[in-house]
């Protein structure tokens, strides 16, 4: 999976970082740092954080093909 | 614990009813799914839209013109819903666990979500005259949101928004910033007043005085009349602590009320629906007589639940990440399961004139404030806010990553306390 952030909507509620700790976080500056291609045990997580992003922000796709040895 | 349901053992799930598609209920819909329900599923909504995103309403779609297309919500591909759109529900009859709907037809449940949400408060009819009521904005809708951008793409406006909770808030900071004059009407003594409490509430309304904001406090609209002007409206203003009174002529007016639980359909059915569908803490609904109904679920901001935070007192709390919150709880519900995880911590937001106003837990519901992060000055600090020396709530302006471990310390104390019901 590809898990992208579109930062011109991203609002910085964090409720992802709430979700998906292992693929969201702030950094010191309290930017937001993804993980864009997580462990595939994470996927739920990933899907949870989607659902209650209030910006809309993340996207999760399907992995280009060749990725899955990643 | 959630109580036990009385009366008999549930019936099989094989039909569940959500009244309402907007956030809630479609969210409550999805997680029935995701934990395994594989009976049908109706999803009956009164707007004749797919669900969306509300809050952008009173923010950049406001600016740019509400696009349902990029307002929409994302949705689980595996939904396999039927979708009755553009249609109301009329009345619950729990005997006949059937649903009846405004084009006649009815459909029977074994299970139903109710998230009818709410809809926006209307002016009084003794303040607006009647040649005026058509010509007032409300904001709920991505219909309102579309008539209220038209509104404000002429140049140049006098906008009267009456009301400064948080929508209001927004709406005078959106029409602010497109460069018009803009008056903000609030009946108590700050913007956001019960909300976020006196400290907060200061330093919003000095934020919007500093924006050009003509904000009157402690102040209601008397009367609103048709101008001599056509399509302009007078309000004349009437504040209370001054004992005085001012008229405004304005061309666009938009009321910000607050919102009334959309439980007119539900009437007479035996649910108790005072100040919204009161339910038990896993989300159940009550009759009447405190008695829970099994195979009824109430979410989102039609949904009166009782808030660990407040020791059990059960209250309406229409927050965004509520109705998300709400709906694994009410999947799990239904399906007889116990919800992983605990209730949602109630958080909220808002964007005002380029500030992030982020907030956990129940500020409103404090009685002190302390400034534990940064200066108001900087627009960059947090709050704790405080109930008789408990903690119940967090509010960082321009600083959300700070606000992580009041939320962590909340959770913890709305899990600690037993609920008093």
């Amino acid at each position: 999976m590809l898990v992208t952030v579109d930062y011109d909507r991203c609002e910085g509620h964090g409720l992802c970082t709430l979700a998906a700790p292992e693929v969201f976080s702030f950094d010191t500056r309290g930017n937001l740092q993804v993980v864009e291609r997580p462990d595939p045990g994470h996927l739920a997580a990933v899907v949870e954080s989607v659902r209650t992003c209030p910006a809309l922000a993340i996207q999760l796709t399907k992995a280009p093909a060749g990725d899955a040895a990643r | 614990m959630p109580p036990a349901s009385t009366g008999v053992p549930p019936a099989p799930l094989r039909h569940v009813v959500v009244v309402g598609a907007s956030l809630a209920g479609l969210r409550s819909a999805e997680a029935l799914r995701q934990a395994g329900f594989d009976g049908g599923l109706t999803i009956v909504g009164a707007e004749a839209h797919a669900p969306y995103n509300r809050p952008p309403l009173t923010k950049a779609a406001l600016v740019e013109g509400p696009e349902v297309s990029t307002l929409a919500l994302p949705q689980a591909d595996d939904l396999d819903a039927t979708w009755t759109l553009g249609v109301s529900a009329t009345s619950l009859d729990l005997a006949a666990r059937e649903v009846r709907l405004d084009i006649g037809a009815s459909v029977r449940f074994d299970g139903l979500v109710i998230a009818s949400g709410a809809h926006a408060r209307r002016l009084p009819g003794d303040v607006a005259a009647p040649a005026v009521t058509a010509r007032i904005h409300y904001i709920r809708t991505v219909d309102d949101a579309t008539s209220l951008h038209r509104a404000l793409a002429e140049p140049d406006r006098q906008v009267l928004v009456i009301g400064a909770g948080f929508l209001g808030c927004e709406v005078a900071s959106t029409a602010a910033s497109l460069g018009h004059r803009v008056t903000l009407v609030e009946a108590t003594a700050g913007p956001m007043l019960g909300a976020l409490g006196p400290e907060l509430s200061a330093y919003s309304a000095e934020l919007h005085r500093s924006r050009g904001v003509d904000l009157r406090t402690t102040t209601t609209v008397e009367s609103l009349t048709p101008s001599e002007r056509a399509g302009h409206s007078v309000a004349v203003l009437s504040d209370h602590t001054g004992g005085t009174r001012s008229s405004i002529e304005a061309d666009v007016v938009v009321a910000a009320l607050g919102a009334t639980p959309n439980t007119g359909w539900l009437q007479g059915s035996g649910l108790d629906l005072e100040a919204g569908v009161a339910t038990d803490d896993s989300l159940t609904a009550l009759d009447t007589l405190g008695n829970p109904v099994n195979g009824i679920v109430a979410v989102g901001d039609v949904a009166r639940t009782p808030q660990p935070l407040l020791g059990g007192t059960a209250s309406r709390v229409e927050h965004w990440a509520t109705a998300v919150g709400h709906s694994r709880i009410a999947g799990a519900t239904l399906l007889g399961l116990k919800p992983a995880g605990r209730a949602a911590l109630p958080s909220f937001w808002t964007d005002q004139h380029g500030v992030q106003i982020r907030g956990v837990g129940l500020p409103g519901a404090a009685d002190t404030t302390t400034l534990v992060d940064g200066t108001p000055e900087d627009h960059r600090f947090v709050v704790t806010r405080t109930r008789r020396g408990r903690l119940v709530g967090a509010i960082a302006v321009n600083n959300t990553p700070a606000l992580f471990r009041y939320r962590t310390e909340l959770e913890s104390a709305s899990t600690s306390v037993q609920p008093t019901r």
